[in-house]
């Protein structure tokens, strides 16, 4: 009776423990004390920071437990990340969710959320120096734009192994957009830059909102084919927003489908970070220049602002260029914070949608041209 | 207390009653004044108060984003109190100035038990009053009579 | 390999230029594109529209004019109030069409509205937010544009 007493005692985490799964629980617990307690991108955060407590249980291999075992539950949800299957669901959900008409009513403004996607390259570029192979680089890059399941998918298609490190990264950074863009921005602006009243835009035609998701469909994939999984399904999102008749389906998916998507997608990449895996150098390079991502693609958006305004004859407020990495909508309620710092009566948010919704289509073109370019 | 007695007979819940029912529910209504940002209840929160609108404004909100304003005098809340579990469905904030008249727990409860009736009427009139004005809040429409009655 | 020998080694220049061209080219292409896409629909929505461009329609003025002095007397807000509604409209457009009420006051309060209880209030009362049954709310544009302009 004692063997087997000591037998099961082999076999529970106790035994099995290691520094490496503490640390990650202890990561996990801040991801759901920020979620929960500080309201930081909740919805991933408490899913993302729960699977992380759920792969660090040092598990007995053979069980078909770890997420990493062929034959457990895990592994098979895992499949829809591995295989880049969530990903463009969560982006038909988006699309069901975007009101592009601050958009359609102020399209220069695009040029911003193309010019925050600058930030992917730079990094992509630091990532070789610092000795990653391409396709990690590329994987790594793809932080600064700022978008979840972006990153998710292009990393699931290049760098299969680096999926823990690059969405916990990449989701860390979305939830601490308040606290990382705002001294960037004001770094890089004047106070009389940041008091730039944007104009009222003009109103948008239910028939424009209609257009657009085609439009920019057949636009943007004939020119990077390759942006099709993610693009597609925003745009087809957005259609069934707008067409109104198919409301039922939009309905559905932007609640229950990307929901389920992202409760999906949240728990496996979170028990993808077991620790003995996930705890290793190349984790700690992927964090330090996901950061420098996400700061180079802010100022990339403010300083390209700048240039913007040298030939605009109606200036726009500069601090709208941060609004172009892709975290929707937080980084334009960030925008709208740092503005109404200095005045209570300029209201920004509105505007600075525009550039952060495109930059979701600018980071997914991104994630298209590196994924056509590396495969 | 003329008000309270007012409000009893116009509140959709309590103008059924018959007189002497008001009659002994009227002294146990203490008035409060509400201000806008007040959270007069939090949902979860264990019910020991029901609340009948004066005057004012206030937004019930309930699960999955859900809400509903009150506005009209005679407008009340906090019949979870009825409910087994005892516990508030929705999370009470005041919009805009006013007060509301306020009975506990306990006394209302005490009240009720004596007169089945009553209660009877009360709850039937709650259950028309949320088929039309939140037909959709099926999670307070969850409510059973406690064991007692 | 490491520094810019492995970028160099790794092609990184040209990948990165080209990849931030094709990016720059499919936003500039598709804002070019969205940015006459209301022109090109007024056009095919109404073709005598560009005759009617070189038509003065005196008449037409004096009743827009009108229109307009009828709209302005509908005005019940001041201008302090009428700002904070601007904002709230701005924050609606980043909901869905059928919204969350408290998620409204919520982002109101976290944005920095001013008194946004009261505020949110006078918009439920002037009916430019109203319920849409199912416990959500929805922005009724035409009444905030009778208020505002």
């Amino acid at each position: 009776m004692d063997a087997l007493f000591i037998e099961f005692y082999h076999n529970t985490g106790f035994y099995l423990w290691d520094y490496r799964y503490l640390i990650m629980i202890v990561v996990g617990l801040v991801f759901i004390y920020l979620g929960i307690a500080k309201d930081y991108e909740p919805l991933l955060l408490v899913p993302i920071g729960f699977g992380i407590l759920m792969g660090n249980i040092p598990v007995f291999q053979g069980l078909g437990l770890s997420i990493y075992e062929d034959n457990s539950v895990l592994h098979y949800l895992y499949f829809g990340v591995t295989q880049g299957i969530y990903p463009p669901l969560i982006f038909l959900g988006i699309g069901a969710m975007t009101d592009f008409s601050t958009l359609l009513a102020r399209p220069i403004l695009m040029l911003l959320g193309a010019a925050a996607q600058t930030g992917i390259f730079i990094t992509f570029l630091g990532a070789l120096a610092l000795g990653f192979a391409p396709n990690e680089a590329s994987s790594i890059g793809i932080i600064g734009g700022a978008d979840g399941p972006t990153a998710i998918f292009l990393t699931a298609k290049l760098a299969p192994h680096l999926i823990g490190p690059i969405a916990v990264a990449a989701y860390s950074y979305m939830a601490l957009v308040p606290v990382i863009q705002p001294p960037i921005m004001r770094l890089l602006t004047s106070r009389k830059e940041r008091l730039i009243r944007m104009e009222e835009p003009r109103e948008v035609t239910k028939r424009e909102k209609i257009i657009f998701p085609i439009v920019a469909f057949l636009l943007c994939c004939f020119l990077a084919p390759a942006a099709l999984p993610l693009l597609g399904m925003l745009c087809f999102g957005n259609l069934l927003k707008e067409a109104v008749v198919t409301e039922r389906l939009a309905q559905t998916a932007r609640n229950a489908l990307i929901d389920t998507a992202t409760i999906l997608l949240g728990i496996t990449v979170g028990a993808s970070t077991q620790g003995d895996i996930f705890l290793v150098p190349s984790s700690v390079g992927i964090f330090a220049l996901g950061a420098l991502s996400f700061s180079i693609a802010t100022a990339s958006g403010v300083l390209f602002a700048k240039v913007m305004n040298l030939f605009l004859k109606t200036k726009i407020n500069p601090l709208l260029g941060a609004a172009g990495v892709s975290a929707v909508p937080d980084s334009a309620r960030v925008v709208q914070m740092v503005g109404q710092k200095e005045d209570p009566t300029n209201f920004l948010l509105m505007h600075a949608m525009a550039p952060n919704v495109s930059g979701v289509i600018g980071s997914a073109i991104a994630a298209g041209v590196l994924w056509s370019l590396m495969a | 207390m003329s008000n309270i007695k007012e409000i009893l007979n116009k509140s959709s819940v309590f103008n059924s009653l018959g007189e002497d029912d008001i009659q002994r529910l009227e002294p146990l209504f203490e008035k409060r004044e509400i201000h806008p940002g007040d959270i007069i209840a939090k949902a979860e929160d264990t019910a020991q108060f029901f609340f009948l609108l004066n005057k004012g404004t206030i937004l019930l909100a309930m699960e999955e984003g859900r809400s509903v304003v009150l506005n009209t005098p005679g407008d009340f809340i906090g019949l979870e109190l009825l409910s087994a579990r005892g516990v508030y469905k929705t999370t009470m904030t005041v919009l805009e100035n006013g007060s509301v008249f306020v009975v506990p727990r306990q006394d209302f409860l005490s009240v009720i038990q004596e007169d089945s009736s009553a209660a009877a009427v009360i709850m039937t009139s709650w259950q028309e009053y949320l088929d039309k004005t939140a037909s959709f809040a099926k999670n307070i429409e969850d409510l059973s009579l406690p064991e007692h009655f | 390999m490491y520094g810019l020998e492995a970028i160099n080694a790794n092609n990184g220049w040209a990948i990165s230029v080209v990849g931030v061209s094709i990016v720059f080219s499919g936003l500039v292409m598709l804002s070019l594109v969205i940015s006459q896409l209301h022109k090109v629909l007024a056009l095919w929505e109404d073709p005598s529209k560009i005759k009617a461009l070189f038509k003065a329609k005196q008449s037409e003025d004096q009743s827009d004019k009108l229109q307009e002095k009828e709209i302005v007397d509908q005005a019940v807000f001041t201008e302090s109030q009428k700002e904070v509604v601007r904002q709230f409209g701005l924050l609606i457009r980043t909901m869905e069409d059928h919204f969350s009420l408290p998620r409204l006051l919520h982002l109101a309060q976290i944005s920095d509205l001013k008194n946004p209880h009261s505020n949110l209030n006078n918009l439920l009362e002037t009916k430019i937010i109203i319920p849409d049954g199912s416990g959500f709310f929805t922005w009724e544009k035409e009444t905030f544009d009778k208020a505002i302009l």
